[in-house]
Formats: structure tokens, C-alpha cells, sequence
């Protein structure tokens, strides 16, 4: 999917802002997250804490793109271990439904992301957010 | 104390869901099918079931030799009888892995509670279905079985005579005694699926089913038990014989283990005490949110001016706490305006989840303490921040 | 990625349980025949438990995907 060069001081400096949101019931949060809710040797990375991946409104993730995010995701428990039982099947239905809807609009539908890890797999984690943030660098910016 | 050991029992039970979650694919993972696990149990049970219940007479006389027709004569018989024997062993068991599961995954209070409660009742009516089918074979384990019920029942004080007679259908052994059994066995199975259906009543499509590997590999395990290990009977009951040991099915007969040891009537009581226990769990640990470590958001809240009756939050919701009512007044949104239905959170069910935030397209719901527009903000705050604001 | 020539791997060892199978399944009409029901119904449940592995392996060579 061909997107628009990004030319925005933020992506220039090769770090991508990246919004995500994260279950409390998922990757261990305890020294997780800086003061200003961004990730731990990540500060390009926010996260907002949500009660159960499904809580998040797809709507928000493109409101993430179009403020300036050049990619969005969401986390939530191993699937089957949802604590409310359904939280991240919905939720990867959800984002799957957003990329088709994403491309019909053009923009690259692998901007936003579905993540699932459980308490003790904040070493995987880490390293899934990091390979989505080069995924999607180059391709942030408005749309 | 508890709540610590509770905590680290939780943070064991995941660390174990990693391992399996190595080896095997993710959504093969047993322990996230437990409740769908014993339910294949229970079906493969109620099936085999049928099948011996055609050769069954319930009658003194005629009961022992239906069952050795059944195991020596009648084709596979033996094969049904030891799947009927090993299910119900593997059904037991995954009861109590659906139990421990719960509990030490936080999955019991609250909300969530008349999902314990009744599992509790399914476990105790479960328990008594398997030891009553123990009683049908009527050989010298069953006699023995019969009289140390008759001595823990005698021993109930008040009621204790009332409670043997009704249990034996007369002040003895009588030629009722064995169809009584039989409704004792059958009965309690059938109530099984009252109480399931109060199991499931708050659960939006229960995963009542495992994935089809398991239903492969338990079938395959109980046909290798039932081929490998054949079920027997003992010797006949004999009237006025006083059997002493016989081979012992630990997960359905322990309490007369320990009748051994101590008068059956105290068996009796720890059995009680011990079902009442599991009916409190739910509501022994008084915390607060923040003991909790978990953010009570408070329940969903419909923004009442704004629903438009879509149902989508209806169809999504796992626990069955919303509903549609037809709507009171029209909605003061324009796509509210003509709305048939409403959507109406019932408070003793929502666990505070949001999911029904996620699926609401049109800014109808809220969780009272983690506004739509809060989240907005921090949103737009993470996706524009330049220069990274602390680290 | 080491994960192909693993996928073959998988594939091998399910292929090799797909054997057995085949032998349980002479066991099965063996037992049937001759009237060794315990063994016939003994190898119908090795059958069972050889297709729940071959399953899980073809997941693991991403022959089949999730649901
Ligand atoms: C006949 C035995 C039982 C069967 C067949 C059974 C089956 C199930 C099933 C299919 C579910 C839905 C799981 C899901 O979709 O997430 C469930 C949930 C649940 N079960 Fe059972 N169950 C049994 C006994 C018990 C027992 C003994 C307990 C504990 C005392 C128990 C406690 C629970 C709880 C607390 C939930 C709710 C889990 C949640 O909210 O995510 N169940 N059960
Ligand atoms: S928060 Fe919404 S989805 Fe979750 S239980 Fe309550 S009503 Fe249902
Ligand atoms: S999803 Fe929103 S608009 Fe639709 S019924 Fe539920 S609350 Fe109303």
C-alpha cells in the first residue's frame, strides 16, 4: 500500500510516535511505563492502560493515525485467557474490520496492530512493539 | 495471607499457561477449555450412559448379573462400561482444574458469582451422581458403600433415621431400594443441565465445546483406559455379608476413605463443612479496589440522549448485562431520533469491562471513571508529542 | 528463520504417526475379526490420540491456521 512520504520533524528523526493500549490483565505493568505513560527505552511509545483490550473503540486508533501516530496497536491477554472471557477475539475482529475499512481509505492498514501476551512475557512484548515501530516507520504523518 | 497466596497461585497459573503456550499453538492451550472439557466429559458420559442403562435391571437379584452380561457378553460392552467409569474420573477432574482455574485467575467474585455458586452445586450434584453409580452394581463394594451412607445419615442428628430411610426406601434393603438407586444415579445427571443452564445464563456464548484436538485425544485416552484397564465388579453382594476391602476409586469415593479412619457421620460433616467453605469463597476476601490492584472503573453507564437501539453493544458484551427494552422517548441525537430500542445496563452483571464501549459506535456508553474524552486526550497528546517529555 | 526446515520436520514426524495409525487401524480389524475386542477398541483409542498429535503438528508446520 503505497502511502505519502512522511515529512514531519518527528518521523525525520527516525523515532515514529506510536499509540497503544494495553490491558490491565495482560503484560505486567509494574515498571513498564515513564512517568508520562510512555513505554520504557521507548519514549516515542505512549500507552494508555485500559481495563480489557475490547474496552478500546476502533475509533481511537484512527483518531491515533490521524493526530499524527504513525501506527496504533493494541494488547491484550493470550487468547482464550481473555479475563472477560471474549475481550480480545472481539477486539481482533475489530482491527481486522479497521484495515479493510483503512484501505478502502487508502492508508496503509498495517499501521494498526493486534497484540496478545500474557503477565510473564514482557521480554515478547517489548519486542513486538519494537518490531511494529520499524514497521511503521516512515509511514506516520497525517493523511 | 490468603490474598498473597492467591496472587502468587494466579501468577503460577499463568507462568504454567507459558510453557504450554510454548509447545503447544496458543488456542490449543487445555487450561483456557476447562469448562468446555468437562462439558465433553459430561456428554460422553450421558451417552455411554444410555448405553448400559439398556442392559441395566435395577433389582436385588438382577442387577449384578445384568452388568457381567453387559461386561462379558454383550459386544464392546466392557469398553462402554470402562468409558462410562474413566469419564466420569476425567470428568472430576477437569471439574476441579475449571475450579482451581477460576479461582486463581480472579474469575469468582463479584459479578461474577453466581457462575461459583453454581459450579459449587454442579460439583456436589456431580459428586453424588458418581458415587450413587457405584451403588447400581450392587456387588460387595456397593453393600459396603450403602451401609456406611446408612451409618452417616443415621448419625445426622433430628433427621438422621428419616434421612436413611428415604435413602434405602424402607427401614432396610428392599426390593425397592435398587430402583430408588438407579433415580438417584439418573436423576441427579439430568439436574446437571438445570444447573448448567443457571451456569451459563449470564455467559454470552459459553465455550461449552474444546478445540477438536482435545476432543480427539479424550476420547482416544478414555478408549485406551477402558481397553487397557477393563471395569469389574467385585464379588455379589451377599445379605448379611460384611465386605472389608475392595479396589477403591479415589476421586469419587474418598469420603469413605476416611470413614476409615473416623466414624462416617464425622466423614459426612467434613464433606459438608468442607461444600460450605466453597459456597463463601466468593465473598471472604473484603478488598478494596486498589488491594486489588485493579481500577474500578465503575459499571457501564448508557448516555441515554445518544443510543441509537443498534444492539451492538447487546451482541458484544460476555456477561448477558445489557439489555434491550424498547425505547421509553426518542433520543435527542440525530441518529437517536427514531430509535425502537434502548440499551439498559444491568448492574448485578457488568464486571466493568468495557468491552460494550468498544463496540458502541455511537458515543452511548460510558464507563464513569475513563471518559471517552479523557482517553481522546491523552490520545492526541501521546500522537503529537515531539520530543519525548521525561526519560 | 529456522521455522521451515523445522515445518518439515513436523510434517516427517506426522507422517510417521499417520503410519501408525494406519497400523492401528490393522489392529482394529484384527481385533474384530479374531475377537479381540480390548485390542481392537485398545487401538481405535492409539488412533485417536495419534490423529489429536498429527493435529497439533500440522499447526505447527502452519499447514492449517487458527479456527
Ligand atoms: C459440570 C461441571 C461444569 C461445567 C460443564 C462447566 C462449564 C463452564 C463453561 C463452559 C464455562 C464458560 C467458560 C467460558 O466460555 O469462558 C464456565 C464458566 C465458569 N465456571 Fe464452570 N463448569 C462446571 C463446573 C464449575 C465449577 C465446579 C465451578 C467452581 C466452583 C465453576 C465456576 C465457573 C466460573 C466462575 C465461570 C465463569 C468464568 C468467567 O467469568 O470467565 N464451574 N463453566
Ligand atoms: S462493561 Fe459493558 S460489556 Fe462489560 S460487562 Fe459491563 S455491560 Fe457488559
Ligand atoms: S451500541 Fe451504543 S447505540 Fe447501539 S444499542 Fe448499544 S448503547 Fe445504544
Amino acid at each position: 500500500m503505497a502511502t505519502v512520504p512522511d515529512r514531519t520533524p518527528q518521523a525525520q528523526e527516525g523515532a515514529p510516535r506510536v499509540v497503544g493500549f494495553l490491558c490491565d490483565w495482560a503484560v505486567r505493568s509494574e515498571g513498564l511505563l515513564n512517568a508520562d505513560d510512555t513505554l520504557v527505552g521507548m519514549p516515542h511509545v505512549t500507552v494508555i492502560r485500559v481495563p480489557c483490550s475490547g474496552f478500546v473503540k476502533p475509533g481511537w486508533l484512527e483518531l491515533a493515525l490521524r493526530s499524527g501516530a504513525a501506527g496504533a496497536f493494541v494488547c491484550g491477554c493470550p487468547m482464550g485467557d481473555c479475563l472477560n472471557r471474549e475481550g480480545n477475539w472481539i477486539m481482533e475482529d475489530r482491527i481486522d474490520q479497521l484495515r479493510k475499512r483503512l484501505s478502502r481509505q487508502k492508508v496503509d492498514p498495517e499501521r494498526v496492530a493486534f497484540f496478545a501476551f500474557g503477565l510473564h512475557e514482557r521480554e515478547a512484548f517489548l519486542r513486538a512493539v519494537a518490531e511494529f515501530v520499524d514497521r511503521v516507520r516512515g509511514s506516520g504523518g497525517k493523511r | 495471607m490468603y490474598r498473597r497466596s492467591l496472587l502468587s497461585l494466579q501468577s503460577a497459573t499463568l507462568r504454567l499457561d507459558t510453557w504450554i503456550n510454548r509447545v503447544l499453538p496458543q488456542d490449543f492451550n487445555p487450561l483456557y477449555y476447562t469448562g468446555g472439557l468437562a462439558n465433553l466429559f459430561l456428554t460422553l458420559l450421558v451417552v455411554s450412559g444410555i448405553l448400559i442403562f439398556l442392559y441395566y435391571e435395577p433389582s436385588l437379584e438382577g442387577a449384578y448379573a445384568s452388568v457381567e452380561f453387559l461386561t462379558r457378553d454383550v459386544p464392546y460392552g466392557v469398553v462402554f462400561r470402562g468409558i462410562h467409569r474413566y469419564a466420569a474420573d476425567a470428568y472430576l477432574v477437569a471439574i476441579l482444574l475449571h475450579l482451581f482455574r477460576n479461582w486463581f485467575t480472579d474469575r469468582y467474585r463479584e459479578a461474577r458469582d453466581s457462575q461459583w455458586l453454581s459450579g459449587m452445586f454442579l460439583l456436589v450434584v456431580s459428586g453424588f451422581a458418581g458415587f450413587t453409580g457405584y451403588l447400581l452394581v450392587w456387588d460387595e463394594r456397593s453393600q459396603l458403600l450403602a451401609s456406611l451412607t446408612v451409618q452417616a445419615l443415621r448419625s445426622v442428628p433430628l433427621v438422621g433415621d428419616w434421612l436413611a430411610r428415604v435413602f434405602l426406601g424402607g427401614p432396610g434393603v428392599n426390593d425397592t431400594t435398587l430402583p430408588r438407586f438407579l433415580f438417584l444415579h439418573v436423576g441427579p445427571a439430568m439436574t446437571l443441565y438445570v444447573l448448567l443452564w443457571w451456569h451459563y445464563v449470564r455467559l454470552r456464548h459459553p465455550k461449552i465445546w474444546p478445540p477438536s484436538v482435545w476432543v480427539l485425544f479424550s476420547l482416544g485416552l478414555l478408549f485406551i483406559l477402558a481397553s487397557a484397564l477393563p471395569a469389574t465388579s467385585g464379588r455379589p453382594a451377599q445379605p448379611g455379608a460384611s465386605p472389608e476391602g475392595f479396589a477403591v476409586d479415589w476421586f469419587f469415593l474418598w469420603p469413605y476413605v476416611l470413614a476409615r479412619w473416623m466414624a462416617p457421620g464425622w466423614a459426612l460433616a467434613l464433606v459438608v463443612a468442607l461444600v460450605a467453605s466453597g459456597m463463601v469463597v466468593p465473598y471472604t476476601l473484603r478488598e478494596t479496589p486498589e488491594q486489588r490492584g485493579v481500577r474500578a472503573l465503575g459499571q457501564a453507564v448508557v448516555v441515554e440522549e445518544n443510543c441509537t437501539g443498534c444492539e451492538l453493544c447487546y451482541y458484544d458484551c460476555p456477561y448477558n448485562a445489557i439489555y434491550m427494552v424498547p425505547s421509553p422517548y426518542p433520543g435527542k441525537s440525530r441518529a437517536a431520533a427514531n430509535r425502537k430500542l434502548l440499551a439498559v445496563v444491568v448492574d448485578s452483571r457488568c464486571v466493568e469491562c468495557g468491552i460494550c464501549i468498544g463496540a458502541c459506535p455511537f458515543e452511548a456508553l460510558e464507563l464513569p471513571r475513563m471518559l471517552d474524552k479523557d482517553v481522546q486526550q491523552r490520545i492526541q497528546r501521546g500522537a503529537r508529542a515531539t520530543a519525548p517529555v521525561s526519560s | 528463520m529456522r521455522e521451515g526446515d523445522r515445518g518439515g520436520w513436523y510434517l516427517a514426524l506426522a507422517g510417521f504417526l499417520a503410519a501408525l495409525a494406519l497400523v492401528c487401524v490393522g489392529l482394529m480389524v484384527y481385533g474384530e475379526w479374531f475377537d479381540r475386542h480390548l485390542v481392537a477398541s485398545g487401538a481405535m483409542g492409539v488412533l485417536l490420540v495419534l490423529y489429536a498429535a498429527i493435529v497439533v503438528l500440522f499447526r505447527k508446520a502452519h499447514l492449517t491456521a487458527e479456527d
